[in-house]
């Protein structure tokens, strides 16, 4: 039995770690930010319980997610539709203050209307790599498929996005 | 870009990506190339070109409640666990005593006996049939693949 000073220790790690990567996830599927907190909340306490953490080089990133996004989904078909939704650039970014920079906030939701044009397959991998930060171990666990083939669709999203982004200017 | 190139574009994603391993022998084939190729080159800058463009800024840092709600759990799972032990430890000694009186006396009526009989029973019956609830719940457990 884990003592009560290492539980602690254990539950501050995971938290440090992948709090802010598990409420990015929450913010993408629920588009509300006090119902995101919520969820991340749970995610952790209940992950806790069910992590094994004597594997200690595996990332737990891949199962906080697919609890994140159950947890997420599961609240939106209780709740119905959304009381507040928030606007794309505050989804896709971490600019958690208005006031941020209209470029930035611009260029944010440019990106976003590429990522809608993208096939469903390539906006999963562009966003669990660009936005979710995943590497090549944590996107193959997530979507259940080879590192192979991870890095030939991630390949593959890119050029496409690449091609979007010199259609609009954003390219190199 | 030539075939040749080809066999390189996933390397130079995986360097974009800082997912090389370069201790593998085929990362110096791959510097080797991309310090002939001006072309690689320009893919390796095109690829962290979109990866700036699309980069995460900035962090959230969790509230305090989630710490302190942690901490709650924690002990209201002790107390739980001791409260449990304190009701059902006792509660099987009582009725296994009482069954035991109750059998061993022969002074008490059959209809009494059947009764106390039918209880056990039922208690039985429920507990398997909470058993078996919890089985077919555990089968469907999107994370049973996790070792508790």
């Amino acid at each position: 039995m884990k003592s009560k000073v290492k539980q602690n220790d254990i539950f501050n790690w995971l938290v440090k770690n992948y709090y802010d990567r598990v409420l990015r996830t929450a913010i993408y599927y629920l588009r509300n930010r006090s119902d995101a907190e919520d969820i991340t909340q749970d995610v952790f306490l209940k992950a806790f319980e069910k992590i094994d953490f004597s594997k200690t080089d595996e990332s737990k990133f891949p199962i906080l997610f697919i609890m994140a996004k159950n947890l997420s989904l599961n609240k939106i078909k209780s709740k119905g539709r959304q009381e507040e939704t928030l606007p794309d650039w505050e989804i896709l970014s971490n600019c958690y203050n208005p006031e941020s920079d209209f470029d930035k906030k611009q260029n944010i939701n440019e990106i976003n209307l590429i990522l809608k044009e993208l096939k469903d397959q390539d906006r999963e991998i562009i966003l669990l790599k660009h936005y979710q930060d995943c590497s090549y171990q944590e996107i193959s666990e997530i979507l259940n498929i080879p590192i192979g083939t991870v890095m030939s669709r991630l390949y593959s999203a890119r050029k496409k996005l690449q091609t979007m982004l010199k259609g609009v200017n954003y390219g190199e | 870009m030539e075939s040749k190139c080809d066999d390189f574009k996933l390397k130079i994603q995986g360097l974009a990506d800082g997912e090389l391993d370069l201790t593998d022998e085929s990362s110096s084939d791959l510097f080797l190339h991309l310090s002939s190729c001006r072309e690689c080159r320009e893919e390796y800058h095109s690829l962290m070109n979109v990866k700036n463009r699309i980069k995460i800024e900035g962090s959230k840092q969790p509230s305090k409640e989630l710490f302190i709600e942690f901490e709650k759990r924690r002990s209201s799972s002790v107390i739980r666990k001791i409260g449990y032990l304190l009701i059902l430890v006792p509660y099987i000694i009582i009725v296994g005593i009482g069954m035991y009186e109750l059998f061993r006396d022969g002074s008490e009526g059959l209809l009494i006996k059947s009764s106390f009989l039918a209880i056990i029973t039922g208690i039985i019956i429920l507990l398997i049939y909470t058993i078996k609830g919890r089985i077919k719940e555990s089968k469907n457990d999107k994370y049973k693949e996790i070792i508790r």
